[in-house]
């Protein structure tokens, strides 16, 4: 700003520029008040809507005066700009239609803010082509102004009555517009013709002051207005004005219901946008969740029997589920819950665990860091009956072994240790516990092995991304004082990547206990033998293929209330443990 | 304390690399250093703190350390190559060991069922049996499954059709949640997330009665409508507009442009690569899926998975000429059926790698 001092021509050829660039730069409304906008700004006298650039011009001029610090200019620019808005919004609410001069003051407003960047463009641009030794000094206000954040509330409220008016709307104010600027500008031309330079100049100082004062008043009192409630004040009409019918209309109060509620409908446009999913989702989730609450309570019930649908309104769907006994034969609740449970509390754990120190391997090499990533992620994307399908046949027992028969891979592997071969996928033969809830172990191994497996992918390609992103400056930190591997392992990578450990963690767990496809994959549709190695999830389809769906209801219920408990725990778990930065 | 010690010997030789000349220094001052900055000489119970320290004084002597930096610069040099040489062996093995079923996959549908059958499985066929494949292909529809040709038009239909319908509601939803301000907006959006936290099988019996009573059973609607929309795209990619910065949206409206028109001119270019894979994952996800059209859809009507439970029979012998019974499924066919299946996701993850992984890095999901 001192520098901008030494050399007030090139501000003022400058500002001259700057006027030019402005409104040539804005929306096509503007282009009309450009041939206006120059000789206004010239005499930096007008009272046109060009009044930013007037604002602009003199408020520079005016720290040119005060050769005070760089940051109270600065703030004198921005709220002077900030004033210029709500200027420029009194002023045109003064004096056009409604809503074209909403759509113009908003064009205006907005114009300001692109104007203003498109403005440091070009006067970075255009001192540097005239003379390249001042680039510096001109550029910085003009930066100044734009990083000042009081601006920007502004745009954001001047969108909404941009939204309400339609587009064709927008011929209007190319029409009305041009009579605006012009009664003023034949006023001051007059007087340049009789006054000296200094003159000239020394009016144009008083006017900016004046100028930046009023503009200052009134947005002070436009930020009081939005705080201090009341009777909204209606815009003054003065004498002689030409479109005093605009004012009434812009003020709101005085509309009618008709039009209140046309505007409150233009504005709602963002329900047209996501009508179709919401319509889809009322549909298929929101009703869906309401009826599985309500009939999970029906007993008895049976859609096809219209007279009598139900019984009543009881436990009696959860007590014979939880019971294990629903007198249709099939899949016992707790042996399934079983199943689910402890293939999941083991395979998730185990497979974050794996995922990570493969995560941590491949971020230590450079050399085939792609082709490794590659291989490792081809799981991701097979579909879990196909893959289940080839494990089977790993694990796969085939009459005895003999010349014609195969008792699977894993079972020779086995028998080079002297162990006898394991039938894995018939869970009745190997199981600990002798009552109606058995475990499982030799078809959980199988199940755990294959879970493993389709989820290292996934994991590993969201541990690996957290690796990276951990900042090295820590690391570049331990390193200076001195840190072993141990304490940098354990003080900063593992707090840095909690957030994605947890997520991992939860999700995984989630998806475990709503495992399915992979169980009918390994096992086949019967899940090994009526059922036995079903999980939670297959219960439900199983007793909607038989119709009982006030079972498969009480399952599902079951089933939600039991994920939404764990989620709960590992929430609270992970609040203690995780740090997010 | 021999830990420290190797730390700071590791800083020392580093400070010392970079330091080209090497000044005597005496050992008396270096151990006053040391003894100075370790613990107080008038404290008596860290007297083996201090002895310690002289003797890592007597490392930090000269003499001492010429020889112990050319130890310390091999060793550290066996330790690097040690430590890679672990790194890609732990690495190889897991590759092979995720890359396994894939190429037990492959061998397996060109093997003869004998073969397959041996009590010592092989890991390179000794004849090729490349009938498999017509075999599997030529398989009539049955009661429990359709042909391949009907379903795989079945499930090439609903995926385009799926992927691209839900691609437009999902950036159109996307961009007013994140862009525009409408009344009830937030109380959307909090629903549309609770929505995430309930598992899909409490939908599916009651859409399973909805569809019953509009009778849209065996058909493609019922395939695509449901799932339609997924709030895990829909999050996605609001974030990804909610990046984007207001003024673009500013200087659209000044240059005359409408909301639509701001959305698909500019919105949708700058969010290529998310949107990219955000089709990718849907087409796979409607690829893999099973559950749903096993329950509302017959056999002719439904989707490649279900086809690959089946079990595949020789019929009429023509391959092995009677030797397995028309009745009993076949290893090598159902492999070959596998591979039939997941085939095209091959081709498309080698085709578009990189927005796979980036859109399931991004969106958490798998569809």
């Amino acid at each position: 700003m001192a520098d901008k001092k030494e050399k007030p021509e090139v501000g003022e050829v400058k500002k001259e520029e700057v006027a030019e660039k402005k409104p040539a730069s804005s929306a096509k409304t503007a282009t009309t008040k450009s041939t206006a906008a120059k000789p206004a700004a010239k005499t930096a006298a007008s009272k046109s809507t060009a009044a930013k650039s007037a604002t602009k011009t003199t408020e520079s001029k005016s720290a040119e005066k005060k050769p005070t610090a760089a940051k109270p200019a600065a703030k004198t620019t921005a709220t002077a700009k900030s004033a210029a808005k709500p200027a420029a919004k009194t002023t045109a609410a003064k004096s056009m239609a409604a809503k074209p001069a909403a759509k113009t003051t908003a064009a205006k407003s907005t114009a300001a803010k692109p104007a203003a960047k498109s403005v440091t463009k070009s006067s970075a641009k255009k001192p540097a082509a005239a003379k390249p030794d001042e680039v510096k000094p001109v550029a910085e206000p003009e930066i100044v102004e734009e990083i000042k954040p009081v601006a920007q509330p502004e745009t954001v409220e001047e969108v909404k009555p941009v939204a309400e008016t339609p587009a064709p709307e927008a011929i209007v104010p190319d029409t009305v517009q041009p009579e605006q600027p012009v009664l003023p500008v034949t006023e001051v031309k007059e007087e340049p013709a009789k006054q000296t330079i200094m003159q000239k100049t020394a009016g144009a100082f008083k006017t900016a002051g004046a100028k930046t004062k009023a503009a200052c008043v009134s947005a002070a009192s436009t930020v009081k207005g939005w705080f201090v409630k009341g009777k909204p004040v209606e815009a003054t009409v003065s004498e002689g004005d030409v479109n005093a019918e605009m004012k009434t209309v812009l003020s709101g109060s005085n509309l009618s219901t008709k039009e209140r509620i046309i505007r409150f409908c233009r504005s709602q446009t963002g329900w047209l946008f996501v009508l179709p999913a919401v319509v889809l989702m009322c549909i298929f989730t929101l009703y869906p969740i309401f009826n599985a609450f309500i009939r999970a309570f029906m007993e008895n019930y049976m859609p096809t029997n219209k007279a009598h649908p139900f019984d009543g309104w009881g436990f009696e769907n959860f007590v014979r589920v939880l019971k294990g006994d629903t007198g249709m034969g099939g899949a016992n609740f707790w042996q399934c819950l079983l199943n689910t449970f402890i293939v999941t509390i083991i395979s998730v754990p185990l497979s974050i665990l794996i995922a990570l120190l493969i995560a941590v391997a491949l971020s230590s090499i450079k050399a085939v860091r792609k082709a490794y990533q590659t291989i490792l992620f081809l799981p991701y994307l097979t579909n879990a009956l196909a893959m289940g399908a080839v494990f089977a046949t790993f694990f796969q027992i085939i009459g005895t072994k003999s010349n014609t028969e195969t008792i699977g891979m894993v079972n020779n592997f086995l028998g080079w240790f002297g162990i006898s071969p394991i039938d894995w996928l018939n869970p009745n033969m190997h199981a600990w516990g002798s009552g109606t809830v058995k475990v499982y172990w030799a078809s959980y191994l199988v199940a755990i092995i294959y879970d493993v497996w389709a989820g290292l992918p996934f994991k590993i390609l969201i541990l690996f991304s957290a690796l990276q992103s951990v900042n090295k400056q820590y690391y570049d930190a331990a390193k200076i004082d001195g840190a072993s591997r141990s304490k940098v392992l354990w003080k900063i990578t593992a707090p840095m990547i909690s957030p994605m450990l947890s997520y991992l963690f939860i999700t995984g767990i989630m998806g475990g206990m709503k495992s399915y496809s992979s169980i009918v994959g390994l096992f086949g549709e019967q899940m090994g033998r009526d059922f036995n190695m079903g999980t939670v999830v297959g219960y439900i389809y199983q007793y909607i293929d038989k119709g009982q769906t006030g079972y498969a209801f009480a399952g599902s219920l079951l089933l939600f209330v039991i994920i939404m408990i764990i989620t709960a725990i590992s929430n609270y778990v992970s609040k203690k443990r995780v740090t997010y930065t | 304390m021999a830990k420290k010690s190797k730390n700071t010997e590791n800083i020392e030789e580093v400070v010392e690399s970079l330091n080209p000349v090497e000044v005597p220094v005496a050992e008396e001052t270096v151990k006053a250093e040391t003894d100075g900055s370790v613990v107080s000489a008038k404290d008596s119970t860290l007297d083996q703190t201090v002895s310690a320290v002289k003797t890592d004084a007597a490392i930090f002597n000269r003499q001492g350390v010429d020889v112990d930096i050319v130890k310390e610069r091999k060793k550290q040099k066996i330790l690097h190559i040690s430590k890679n040489v672990f790194v890609y062996a732990f690495l190889t093995v897991c590759a092979v060991l995720a890359f396994l079923p894939f190429y037990w996959m492959i061998i397996s549908s060109v093997k003869t069922e004998m073969e397959f059958r041996e009590p010592n499985p092989t890991f390179f066929p000794h004849t090729f049996k490349w009938k498999n494949y017509a075999a599997v292909l030529t398989q009539t529809s049955s009661s429990t499954s359709g042909s391949f040709w009907q379903i795989l038009i079945n499930t090439l239909t609903v995926g385009l059709i799926s992927t691209s319908i839900g691609v437009i509601v999902t950036i159109v939803t996307a961009y007013a949640l994140a862009k525009m301000n409408f009344k009830g907006k937030n109380l959307l959006f909090g629903l549309m997330m609770a929505t995430m936290m309930i598992p899909g099988e409490m939908y599916t019996i009651t859409n399973y009665l909805t569809i019953s009573s509009w009778h849209w059973n065996n058909s493609f609607t019922v395939l695509i409508l449901p799932f339609l929309v997924s709030v895990y795209y829909v999050y996605l990619l609001r974030n990804n507009f909610m990046q984007i910065p207001n003024s673009l949206y500013q200087a659209a409206k000044v240059d005359g442009l409408s909301d639509m028109g701001y959305l698909v001119k500019v919105m949708v270019p700058l969010t290529a690569p998310t949107l990219i894979s955000i089709t990718l994952l849907k087409f796979i996800g409607t690829w893999n899926s099973y559950i749903w059209p096993r329950l509302v859809n017959s056999p002719n009507w439904q989707m490649i998975t279900n086809w690959v439970t089946r079990g595949f029979v020789d019929r009429g012998g023509e391959l092995y000429g009677g030797f397995y019974s028309p009745s009993e499924p076949l290893n090598t066919l159902k492999m070959a059926a596998v591979c039939m299946v997941s085939l095209p996701l091959f081709i498309l993850f080698i085709c578009c790698r990189k927005y796979i992984m980036h859109g399931v890095s991004k969106s958490g999901t798998k569809g």
